[in-house]
């Protein structure tokens, strides 16, 4: 199945066609984007449609590392995600973007191949390779067209993730070292991996390496503080794939990586990071609450709902993976189209001071009304895509870590406090500015948003179902390492 | 000696062959642009004569010299920079330059000469003849501007202190000779030579550290780099370097197993403190070529962790990340340099080397640009580049080991190093309202640098091309 390694390499092909088209004739990068993205999005749904599908080629043989890639229901709700929302971000910047315009198409492909990349990957070198791959076109992104303080946050971002994932490049070689020394060959893929019978203490030192990547990338406390000036700073389409789609990536690498190479050494550390995700909840919530950025306070409150993703997965009750899975998605959507929100205030007031806006709801009513609803959902509104997720998470977590799950209701409370706040300083009270509306390009992006939220909000099953085989999987290992506090 | 150890000779022989010529259309008639031609003909020729002779054993070669794999790997690294100097001289150069041309085409290849013959020393007297050939010559170019002050300066430092290595590394063999009564680097090193054979054998590696600017022997290092003209730098933090590396790890294999416990703690401390210190003090640097002189230090220390390593280990996978981190760091530098020299004339007072003469590149001259940030992206380990599969070959080697201090100081190295990289490669993204001219076009040289880009791409993400195959390329068979 050659096709599925096209969802990584035609992003690259195709951004660099839309990079020339771009040259050729102004404005036509753009559509060569869009037309690249929706047939990625066609194959994407082609494959899903075969079942299960798994390719391997020799790579580095010298390693014995493999280009492998595995496509499963979870891998392709997430490779979904990202291309829509890459579409998302295409839409938001039709405009926006004022110079290079072929180069920021090209950045935007690859960063959605590096992606793929990671979501596909079943050898832990090609994880590596892609993990650290999509870092570069997002760097990029930041650093040309971002906002005033760029060169800062995109240095800072650059540095934390690639730090950490040195960390987890260490654990990896160990891993395959290790399986050399049992078995006699060294091996990178997962799955074989997976079968390798590590002493307990070991295990310890070679999760923590994985952890601190994904922790980093989730974000969670303490390693979260390179994304409030990420986000703060990226251009909207930045900030749209960051928080919808590269904080998954973290929240993924746990599920497909950490727990199963490691579960009882995750079970053993558990404790702490279910004491970790609900500090990022309530340190997120209550930072968010005190921020006058519309863009900064919306990070901190991506913060905030990681913790439920890191909550939800330590805890492994089958019931707060789907939560976590929920969370993703939901997160996903609704931070997407806040950022969104964000973005076109700023391409229309030039600033994201809170203090500079107020009685929007005048103006731009159609505005409001869909920030509402992405508020709403961020809060946790029942009928919304968010409430499932959480609801979900607390309601496994409850079962084993019942203090942390209380905790993390009552944070709940605040991240009302600061989705209130947000709505109500920007569209509400007196008339401060007045500006355009939503016009016939946004009006549909947003509307589109608005109704996935209120859909997966009614019908969460579809994408539990997806995610299922994948999560049963999981929840069955969990079965075997019954290490309980 | 037999017909067929001329042949293998050839190498060697076409390229002294070359000099002779070259030295005598210089006296002939002097042409820039047939030096030019002559220096490339004769390297291309060496190339293809020892890619043909390419050794699959180990054979003696008179009493000084032999025909082996690691050596013969490195001396493809060898030529590989000195193609790459000659193919930039050049657009550096502009054609016609105050200086006489001719000249530096003459002693790029004897300095070539002298580090092809130096990874083929067997004996003490050809591993001195050839470094001094080899390093003579280089003195020569590292002055090659004579109306720059720096340049004089760089140059009067590399001879006195490279006289001082010599002569240290003289007395190091000398005593080694003493004790022992060898001369013959692999019976010199055959049996534990007891104390002052010891002494001998850290004179002789401290000489060859100086050479490669380990720390605490790199004091020279930033000034030689930034008053030299940029070609002569590159040729010195490539040839010399890969050359004098190729000869440490040979001595390392042979040193025997009563020697090997202290020399490993000297040179793990070396290794360390040149990973940490050289990329802490990179980091103040505003100076490219200073920049690219602590990079080269913190690099050295990372692949001296592999040359220490080799020492009582047997492993294939030793030689093969020293080879394949060389190559990775040879390809990285000499495209970090060829933008430099791209961008800065021989005859001008000084070369374009602050990091303020580069600002805004990429929106100028988008392909060196792209160039330059590929190369230092490779410097710094990441992905997709060649540089991260080094890293890779040598993280797995000391994991494997678990020499855990090393391993330490080799990520915090990386981070430090990441910093000032990324601060380099963000300028180029900068605004500016200067133009930044560069040289007139030179097609070969453009192709060149070109095929050098895609390769520390292409080894970056198919590995396996050069990776699988390099455990051939390195053992005799």
């Amino acid at each position: 199945m050659v096709a599925l390694s096209s969802l990584i390499w035609c992003p690259v092909l195709l951004g660099i066609l839309s990079w020339l088209a771009e040259r050729r004739l102004r404005g036509a990068g753009n559509w060569v984007t869009l037309g690249a993205l929706v047939l990625l999005l066609f194959v994407s749904f082609y494959l899903g449609a075969m079942g299960d599908s798994f390719v391997s080629l020799s790579w580095f043989s010298r390693f014995n590392i493999h280009f492998t890639l595995f496509y499963d229901g979870l891998a392709q709700l997430m490779v979904v995600m990202t291309l829509l929302l890459a579409m998302l971000a295409l839409l938001v910047s039709w405009r926006e973007i004022d110079r290079r315009h072929g180069f920021f198409h090209f950045n935007l492909m690859f960063s959605v191949a590096g992606i793929n990349g990671v979501f596909l990957a079943a050898d832990l070198f090609l994880f590596f390779l892609c993990w650290e791959a999509m870092l570069l076109p997002m760097t990029a992104l930041i650093l040309i067209w971002g906002h005033e303080n760029r060169r800062y946050a995109a240095i800072k971002f650059f540095i934390f993730t690639q730090v950490s994932g040195l960390l987890m490049l260490l654990s990896i070689i160990a891993l395959a070292l290790f399986h050399q020394h049992s078995q006699g060959s060294l091996s990178f893929s997962l799955n074989e991996l997976q079968y390798l019978d590590l002493p307990i203490d070991v295990q310890f030192w070679l999760m923590l390496g994985f952890f601190i990547a994904f922790a980093v990338k989730l974000p969670s406390v303490p390693f979260h503080t390179w994304l409030p000036d990420a986000h703060t700073q990226a251009p909207t389409a930045g900030s749209v794939l960051l928080a919808g789609i590269l904080l998954k990536t973290g929240a993924y690498g746990l599920i497909r990586v950490l727990l199963p190479l490691f579960p009882e050494a995750a079970m053993s550390f558990a404790p702490v990071a279910v004491t970790l995700g609900v500090i990022s909840i309530v340190y997120g919530a209550l930072m968010a609450f005190s921020q006058t950025d519309f863009k900064r306070l919306v990070a901190y409150s991506s913060i905030s709902h990681m913790g439920f993703i890191l909550l939800a997965l330590f805890s492994w009750q089958a019931i707060a993976l789907q939560g976590a899975v929920l969370v993703m998605v939901a997160h996903g959507i609704s931070s997407a189209g806040l950022f969104c929100v964000a973005g076109m205030l700023q391409h229309r007031l030039q600033s994201r001071e809170l203090g500079e806006m107020g009685g929007l709801w005048a103006s731009a009513p159609r505005m409001a009304t869909v920030t509402l609803v992405f508020v709403m959902a961020g809060i946790g509104l029942p009928g919304l895509a968010n409430f499932n997720g959480e609801f979900l998470s607390l309601l496994g977590s409850f079962a084993v870590y019942p203090l942390h799950a209380v905790a993390a209701t009552l944070a709940i409370v605040g991240s009302a406090l600061y989705g209130l706040r947000l709505f109500q300083r920007t569209f509400q009270g007196p008339v401060h500015t007045e500006v355009e509306d939503l016009q016939g390009r946004e009006l549909l992006f947003c509307g589109l948003l608005v109704l996935a939220l209120v859909y997966f909000g009614v019908q969460p099953h579809l994408i539990l179902e997806a995610s299922a085989a994948s999560l049963d999987k999981l929840s069955a290992l969990a079965s075997f390492s019954e290490v309980r506090p | 000696m037999s017909m067929h150890e001329l042949w293998l000779l050839s190498p060697i022989i076409l390229l002294g062959i070359g000099i002779l010529v070259l030295m005598l259309q210089t006296s002939w008639k002097r042409n820039a642009n047939l030096a030019r031609g002559l220096a490339l003909m004769t390297l291309l020729i060496t190339l293809v004569a020892h890619l043909f002779f390419y050794p699959d054993h180990s054979q003696t070669l008179t009493l000084l010299f032999e025909h082996e794999p690691v050596g013969g790997f490195f001396s493809l690294l060898l030529l590989l920079a000195s193609l790459s100097v000659a193919f930039l001289q050049g657009p550096y150069s502009g054609g016609q330059s105050r200086e006489v041309s001719e000249e530096f085409y003459l002693l790029l290849l004897l300095s070539t000469l002298g580090a092809m013959l130096l990874v083929m020393a067997r004996h003490v007297a050809g591993v001195l003849i050839s470094i001094e050939l080899m390093s003579l010559a280089m003195l020569a170019m590292l002055a090659y501007n004579r109306q720059r002050r720096d340049s004089l300066e760089g140059a009067i430092k590399y001879l006195l202190l490279s006289g001082a290595a010599t002569s240290l590394m003289l007395l190091g063999f000398g005593i080694l000779y003493a004790v022992t009564g060898h001369l013959l680097l692999a019976e010199m090193l055959a049996v534990d030579p007891g104390l002052p054979g010891k002494a001998g054998l850290i004179l002789v590696v401290a000489a060859l550290a100086f050479k490669l600017s380990l720390v605490p022997l790199h004091f020279w290092t930033p000034d030689v780099y930034q008053g030299a003209p940029l070609n002569s730098t590159l040729l010195l933090t490539t040839l010399s370097k890969a050359a004098v590396f190729a000869l440490l790890l040979k001595l390392m294999l042979m040193v025997p197993q009563g020697l090997a416990g202290d020399l490993t703690l000297i040179l793990s401390w070396m290794a360390i403190a040149s990973m940490l210190t050289g990329n802490w003090l990179a980091l103040q640097q505003n100076n490219l070529k200073r920049l690219m002189a602590y990079s080269a230090i913190a690099h050295m220390g990372y692949v001296l962790v592999a040359a220490i390593i080799a020492m009582g280990q047997d492993d294939d996978l030793v030689l093969e990340t020293a080879a394949y981190y060389m190559l990775a760091y040879l390809i990285a530098s000499i495209l970090v340099f060829s933008v430099l020299a791209n961008l800065s004339q021989l005859d001008a007072e000084k070369d374009v080397d602050r990091t303020d003469e580069i600002r805004g590149l990429f929106w100028q001259h988008p392909w060196l640009a792209v160039t330059l940030v590929l190369a230092f992206l490779s410097l710094a380990g990441m992905p997709i580049t060649i540089g991260f599969i080094g890293k890779f070959y040598l993280l797995t080697l000391a994991v494997g080991l678990s020499a855990w201090w090393l391993v330490g100081a080799m990520l915090v190295g990386s981070a430090v190093g990441l910093y000032y990289y990324l601060r380099v490669i963000f300028v180029l993204f900068d605004k500016t309202d200067r133009s930044l001219p560069t040289a007139k076009s030179f097609y070969l040289s453009k192709i060149w640098l070109g095929l050098i880009a895609i390769s520390l791409l292409t080894l970056g993400v198919l590995p396996g091309l050069l990776g699988d195959q390099l455990g051939g390329l390195l053992f005799a068979g």
